[in-house]
């Protein structure tokens, strides 16, 4: 997925994707020389991958503390996701410390749906749509629409309790420090309104119980929510001027007003205000 | 003599027919008729000339199923028209628009019950069935009945067509079509419309909600179709295209290193990728004719680079002359500046290997005999032609996306550094081609010929017990130490810590040794 993104922001950023398991894992760069023992990790999805932002919070926090750290951040990735791949399992596994975005429960395989791979498409696994594949919003939409609202909370109560499970399973199999990175427009419960939209906000489904379960597993809980996220103009890194990375040719459904504009990943103020309390919680850890 | 005019248009299912069909009918109200045609073994041309014949007041003919060839009528002029789309595009959108489509039709029920992947197997098993192979291809060469292969006959067919248009590129040709159209029909207008598009999806609107052994098999059973798209500078005279997107380069990469560094290896496995072709040293191999033209679109002529189905580039030099290195980052800068997406690879090599190769290959493959034999005289020479040709490179790069790579790093995980390499452009890596590839052997002048003689093999040339004699001879030198610190950082930091750290590494490194 990352080499996704590069091909669609190549012009407002550079990725500097490498990879590791004999070219099969695309990772985030700048590239990390994995030889190094105790090296820390970041796990999550496109927020920690840093989509747009030049220096997203695993860059800040290994350049600001001096320590490596392997940005493990991939599109639309769940718990799911890292559990199913071996390498990266190792990887968890060796690290000193792992900071674990609250990654969205929407890509979970629960209830009537089966996750596909880390890009945030859902497979209908019963009911009329069974077979079906759809981008997540699209299930949760359809999901509403046809199968009802009670099929739809139950849909959520499912997903939810897998996220958990999920998560208790993941942070068993990391034996160095652990800290939980709330990273969101909204505070955790905030984020699952879902009258305007069938998923909420990101992390989608997390509520604050859920949060404040799984930080209990964790060394560390970081609450870094950032309310007042504005728009992020898109610019040429290299020339100055404005990008229209959402091209009409490539993204014809967009309005053409928010072509050159970031409203969805977290920006790179978030970066930074997720990048300075970590910083200061992982110095306490220590 | 011309006593009517007509269009004739071959819609292709999912290739933007219906917009056009609109256009026509806002252009001929009344005028505009469709009308399908059996499949099989059937004369279509007489049939689709007996539909015009009997049908005197339609100027616009729209077909689906019609196909090749043009039918002929005598004083009739029939403007045909086709527009084309990027295979992998169209059979996802029919897969979209078929499994919302309200019929039972085979393509609407297996879209129904199945993903893409599933619609796409199953298809490609069904015996004749060519919806998800080379359909356009197929259809084109309906046009040129005879001999020769399909693919051949279809780069005939494109030929009859009065206009082959570009979805990619739909409203560029439209309005291209409207101006052919002009002379027989001076009010013809065209008003961007896009109907029956199947819906796209924000950020999975590429190829990426494809899996990639969906994608694989569909590029692997389309590459007819995929080079189609590589027509324009092909078409013969007579016919109009419009310039499609498509075809368009869309990235320049340079990739420059000193000579015997792996250059020719590294180059030769990213041009071995589907998408990408290349110009191979053109200031070095022109040196003589004092070449010097750094405007992209200029060089591709004069090499004759045809970039039609491969819109990367990547422009391969060595810095045994300054002006090598000048030349190729004054061509990255200007194509940028033209608003071409640019990058730049470094290759490096530990110094004493490259020299002590560099003595080998003046020995037995070079024409020029320039480091004759080890010495101190063409140890020095070369140590600064290293450190003056690497200046220049480094000095500039900083204004492209760069990737720095070693030989060594490269042979020793060829899979990660080419991935890495590849994402720079970006392509995902082709495994089976890039990996094991075939040297061109004659398409590309130019290069290390010792590339060839590995027949492709990347694996690294032993050279310790020579390396510790050189160090050893030349111990103390300048020029050693110079080689010394520029080993660690091949070692130490080139492909193991992050770029901008190894670049800047070794740019505060050339610019200490100005002194020899």
């Amino acid at each position: 997925m990352g080499v996704g993104y590069q091909d669609i922001d190549r012009n407002v950023i550079d990725y500097d994707i490498w990879f590791v398991d004999d070219g099969r894992l695309a990772l985030r760069g700048p590239r990390t020389d994995l030889n190094l023992d105790d090296v820390n990790c970041c796990i999550g999805a496109a927020q920690t991958f840093g989509r747009f932002v030049a220096r997203p919070f695993p860059v800040q926090i290994s350049q600001i503390l001096r320590k490596p750290v392997l940005n493990l951040g991939f599109s639309g990735a769940g718990p799911e996701f890292f559990l199913n791949d071996s390498f990266l399992m190792s990887r968890l596994a060796r690290a000193g410390l792992v900071v674990i975005q609250a990654m969205s429960a929407r890509s979970v395989s629960a209830g009537v749906f089966r996750a596909g791979g880390n890009n945030g498409v859902l497979e209908f696994v019963e009911g009329p749509r069974q077979g079906e594949r759809m981008l997540a919003q699209e299930s949760y939409s359809t999901l509403r629409a046809e199968y009802g609202e009670p099929a739809f909370r139950d849909q959520i109560a499912a997903v939810q309790a897998r996220w958990l499970a999920l998560h208790r399973q993941l942070i068993n199999h990391i034996a160095g420090q652990k800290v939980l990175l709330w990273l969101s427009q909204k505070k955790p419960g905030d984020n699952i309104d879902l009258t305007t939209s069938p998923v909420g906000v990101f992390p989608h489904f997390v509520s604050a119980e859920m949060v404040h379960e799984v930080s209990a597993l964790c060394d560390c809980y970081v609450d870094a929510t950032f309310e007042d996220m504005q728009p992020q103009v898109l610019v040429n890194d290299l020339s100055g001027m404005s990008e229209a990375s959402f091209s009409a040719e490539r993204f014809p459904q967009r309005p053409d007003r928010f072509r050159r504009l970031n409203t969805y990943y977290a920006t790179p103020e978030m970066h930074d205000h997720a990048s300075a309390l970590l910083c200061e919680a992982l110095l306490k850890l220590r | 003599m011309v006593s009517r005019t007509v269009i004739l248009h071959y819609h292709l299912f999912k290739n933007a027919g219906t917009s056009l069909d609109k256009n026509l009918k806002d252009n001929f109200p009344g005028q505009w008729v469709a009308r399908e045609f059996p499949a099989g073994d059937c004369d279509h041309a007489s049939m689709i000339a007996e539909w015009i014949t009997e049908t005197p007041d339609a100027v616009a003919f729209s077909t689906h199923t019609g196909i090749g060839p043009l039918p002929r009528i005598p004083d009739v002029r029939i403007i045909s028209v086709m527009f084309l789309r990027d295979p992998l595009e169209r059979i996802r959108s029919a897969y979209n628009f078929e499994r919302n489509q309200d019929t039972n039709t085979l393509g609407a029920v297996l879209a129904r019950t199945t993903d893409l992947a599933g619609y796409v197997r199953c298809r490609l098993a069904l015996p004749g069935d060519r919806q998800c192979r080379n359909f356009q291809t197929q259809r084109l060469a309906s046009f040129a009945p005879g001999q020769g292969t399909e693919y051949e006959r279809a780069l005939k067919g494109i030929a009859q067509l009065s206009f082959v248009g570009f979805v990619a590129d739909f409203d560029g040709s439209m309005r291209k079509f409207s101006e052919l159209l002009r002379s027989d029909f001076p009010d013809y207008k065209y008003e961007p419309v896009h109907l029956n598009q199947s819906m796209r999806h924000g950020a999975h609107a590429d190829s990426e909600d494809i899996d990639p052994e969906t994608l694989a098999i569909l590029v692997e059973n389309n590459q007819e179709d995929l080079k189609l798209l590589g027509l324009p500078a092909r078409k013969p005279q007579g016919a109009i295209l419009p310039d499609p997107k498509p075809n368009r380069l869309r990235s320049l990469i340079g990739l420059i290193g000193p000579p015997r560094s792996g250059t020719t290896l590294i180059a030769n496995a990213m041009l071995s990728h589907s998408e990408v072709t290349g110009i191979i040293e053109p200031f070095q191999t022109r040196r003589l004719q004092d070449y010097i033209k750094t405007d992209f679109a200029t060089m591709l002529d004069d090499f004759g680079v045809d970039c039609s189905g491969n819109p990367h580039l990547i422009v391969k030099e060595t810095t045994t002359r300054q002006q090598n290195a000048s030349l190729t980052m004054e061509m990255l800068k200007k194509a940028r500046d033209r608003g071409l997406y640019t990058g730049l690879v470094i290759v490096l090599r530990f110094p004493f290997s490259a020299y002590l190769s560099q003595v080998e290959a003046s020995q037995t493959l070079w024409k020029e005999t320039k480091l004759p034999e080890v010495s101190e005289e063409t140890f020095s020479r070369f140590a600064k032609s290293l450190r003056n040709g690497l200046l220049k490179v480094c000095l500039a790069a900083r204004a492209q996306h760069y990737r720095m790579v070693s030989y060594e790093a490269f042979c020793k995980a060829p899979a990660d550094e080419l991935a890495r390499l590849m994402a720079l452009i970006p392509l995902r890596l082709e495994r089976q081609a890039q990996l094991s590839f075939r040297p061109p052997q004659d398409t590309r002048p130019g290069g290390d010929p010792k590339t060839r003689t590995k027949r492709g093999r990347i694996t690294p040339t032993p050279r310790d017990e020579e390396v510790a004699e050189v160090i050893c001879r030349f111990a103390g030198s300048p020029e050693e130490r110079f080689c010394q610190q520029l080993r660690g950082i091949v070692l130490r930091s080139v492909c193991r810590e992050p770029d901008s750290v190894a670049l800047d590494l070794l740019t505060g490194l050339l610019l200490q040794q100005e002194s020899f």
